[in-house]
């Protein structure tokens, strides 16, 4: 559970975000052709009703988050150790989605469930080796001849 | 009458016809149950296939595999959180909390079994009652749309989550990614910051991937303990009980599953509102009858029951509008009036006239596709058996594959696959601050309707709010929001939760 603070500092941030998108944002990025005789009408009148309506209940955050409790609930915290896997995993994945686009689903995909796997902790080489043959061809057999999706062959080989 | 019905009974009952439905069914469950593909991919791609068989053998095939589908997508959304299809948003809530218990065949058995009764009902009414209730659905306009809509997201922001205002805050958020893309009036450019991609909207496929998959991924990463990543991905049961429905449990479960069908059968009759809105209604409707709904968000069976029975009520409850009107209540239907015009027929009140014999053999044919969804939904369980052996670190990095190459057959697109990984870190940082992912999901979806019906309804009006509040049906629903959201801060009150952390 997020304590009062944590909730407080998001409550004020999704404000900041909600200001920011109201006066910057959408009169940046909406385009309006013409004048508008009719406000509710102007392509811009839905985003800022979503806008207004976050900030309102941002605010509300804030108030429910400003009474003062008798125990702040602790919540378990992530370990240092935890916190670089779960850095990583994400980079691995941000890797694999990257490279895949230039190297192909054929050359990628094994490598990264293989490294995975390993980082993650599996030992076995043969579970390594089974888990990802099987799934790299019953991916490819199941999305590119059933299905008819072609996989990403990467554009250092189209 | 009777020999008609009798003659559409020979016809479905022939052999190509049994064997296309058979195929319908075992293609839905497994195309629904792959989060990113679902029935109406499969529809859309078996489409052209049916140009050669007969109109009937084409229509109960392509019926079978939407509630194939439909009933598909609740079993990857007990079992790794993910729902197949959005309408299995609502069955994560307590069903990925019941195979975190060990109780994932128990969990699955009660979405069949809740699907099957629902989808049976559905088809039942929609055979008994189909003009009458169209026309309530036509007197469903703009402004009724809009409150509607706004109810319904009352609700899925108040059951998705702990907290009442973090639900509608995300689902806030939805609404305004909802935005991206092309104004629904205008046509001009909105928040897509110069990117072409973003021209056509934010895909639903990749941000659900990502928000409910990719997110728990991340997070089963953190777990401390080398031995919790070790365990089997699917608890284990910890005994034969954790694997059955029991009869006192099916008997409690009834009345939440009628109650969710007949809502099911109700909404999905309304064109545009669809299944997942169902779904939610349908859980909520179970939670506020029940004698203790504490135990819902933590594993209540009736948290499974009810959501399926809704959502998979939509799949009969659909064909209402579709069949006598000749207007889709949704995508999938819409697909389908494709496939009856691409066999000659027009669906609408002449179909009745000229092609009673071939109506009569559909609704045939539709409560037989429940009878087989029943035993292939059971075959399909029985497997999941075996997935209980597989160890979290070996499956993890197969379903990071799965959710990338899922996001990526959408547009065989790329840009989707980063979309996914975007999502998929907004996921993680909601679900660490006790943001609610489902209202974001539904406001999403619901989003584009929102504006268009609250547009449409201001441009009736002359831009005055008051037509909002001045006609019946959006009174009824303004009430009903109230006295729901009165409810749920009285509660919360009571339990002094307003007055702690959050």
């Amino acid at each position: 559970m997020s304590s009062n603070k944590e909730n407080r500092i998001i409550a004020l941030f999704l404000m900041l975000f909600c200001i920011f998108t109201y006066f910057y944002i959408i009169p940046r990025y909406i385009m309006v052709w013409g004048k508008q005789t009719t406000p509710t009408l102007s392509p811009t009148f839905f985003p800022k009703f979503c806008v207004i309506l976050i900030a309102i209940l941002a605010f509300f955050l804030l108030i429910i988050s400003g009474r003062k409790t008798k125990e702040e609930r602790k919540k378990p915290m992530l370990g240092k150790k935890e916190k670089i896997r779960i850095i990583l995993t994400m980079l691995a994945v941000f890797a694999y989605i990257y490279l895949i686009g230039l190297i192909g689903y054929w050359i990628m995909t094994p490598i990264f469930l293989g490294t995975i796997m390993i980082f993650f902790g599996v030992r076995d080489w043969r579970t390594v080796a089974f888990v990802t043959l099987l799934s790299v061809v019953g991916i490819y057999i199941f999305f590119q001849k059933f299905l008819k999706i072609l996989l990403p062959l990467g554009s250092f080989f189209e | 009458m009777l020999d008609q019905v009798f003659t559409a009974a020979s016809l479905i009952f022939q052999w190509q016809n049994g064997l296309f439905l058979l195929s319908g069914i075992i293609l839905g469950i497994t195309l629904g149950s792959i989060p990113g593909l679902t029935g109406i991919m499969a529809i859309a791609l078996l489409i052209p296939l049916t140009y050669h068989f007969s109109p009937l053998s084409s229509i109960i095939m392509l019926i079978a595999i939407s509630k194939g589908a439909v009933y598909g997508g609740s079993i990857p959304a007990i079992l790794i959180r993910t729902p197949g299809t959005p309408a299995a948003s609502a069955t994560v809530i307590d069903g990925y909390e019941l195979s975190k218990q060990g109780k994932s065949g128990k969990a699955l058995k009660m979405a069949l079994y809740a699907s099957v009764i629902g989808d049976t009902t559905s088809d039942l009414v929609l055979i008994m009652v189909a003009a009458p209730l169209s026309a309530v659905a036509l007197m469903f306009g703009p402004p009724e749309y809009t409150v509607l809509i706004l109810f319904s997201l009352t609700i899925i922001a108040t059951v998705a989550g702990k907290s009442l205002i973090k639900g509608m805050i995300a689902a806030g958020f939805g609404l305004l990614l909802s935005i991206v893309g092309l104004d629904p009036m205008m046509s001009t450019r909105r928040l897509t910051f110069g990117i072409i991609e973003f021209d056509g909207g934010l895909a639903l496929v990749p941000m659900m991937i990502g928000l409910f998959a990719l997110s728990e991924v991340f997070r089963a990463v953190g777990e401390k303990l080398a031995k919790e990543r070790d365990k089997s991905f699917i608890a284990k049961p910890k005994s034969r009980n954790d694997t059955i429905v029991t009869k006192s449990e099916m008997k409690r479960c009834l009345k939440p599953i009628f109650r969710a069908t007949f809502l099911g059968v109700f909404l999905g009759a309304i064109p545009g509102i669809g299944n997942t809105v169902a779904a939610f209604a349908g859980y909520d409707s179970a939670r506020r009858a029940s004698k203790d709904p504490e135990k819902f968000g933590k594993g209540a069976l009736e948290g499974v029951a009810a959501p399926e029975a809704a959502n998979n009520a939509v799949c009969g409850a659909n064909l209402i509008p579709l069949l006598t009107l000749g207007v889709p209540g949704d995508v999938t239907a819409a697909v389908l009036l494709g496939a009856f015009m691409i066999h000659g027929l027009s669906p609408g009140p002449l179909l009745f006239k000229q092609n009673i014999t071939l109506i009569y053999a559909i609704f045939i044919g539709m409560i037989l596709c429940n009878a087989v969804n029943l035993a292939i939904g059971s075959i399909f369980i029985h497997f999941v058996g075996y997935l209980v052996k597989i160890r979290k670190i070996v499956i993890m990095p197969v379903i990071i594959i799965f959710c990338i190459v899922g996001s990526y057959a959408v547009n065989n697109s790329l840009f989707d696959v980063k979309m996914l990984f975007l999502f998929g870190l907004l996921g993680y940082i909601m679900e660490k601050f006790d943001f609610p992912l489902p209202p974001l999901i539904i406001a999403f979806m619901l989003g584009v309707i929102l504006e268009r019906s609250m547009r449409q309804a201001l441009i009736m009006s002359h831009g005055s709010f008051t037509i909002l509040f001045t006609r019946p049906i959006p009174i009824i629903f303004w009430i009903l929001t109230a006295l729901s959201l009165i409810g749920i801060i009285s509660k919360q009150i009571k339990k002094g939760k307003l007055t702690k952390n959050n």
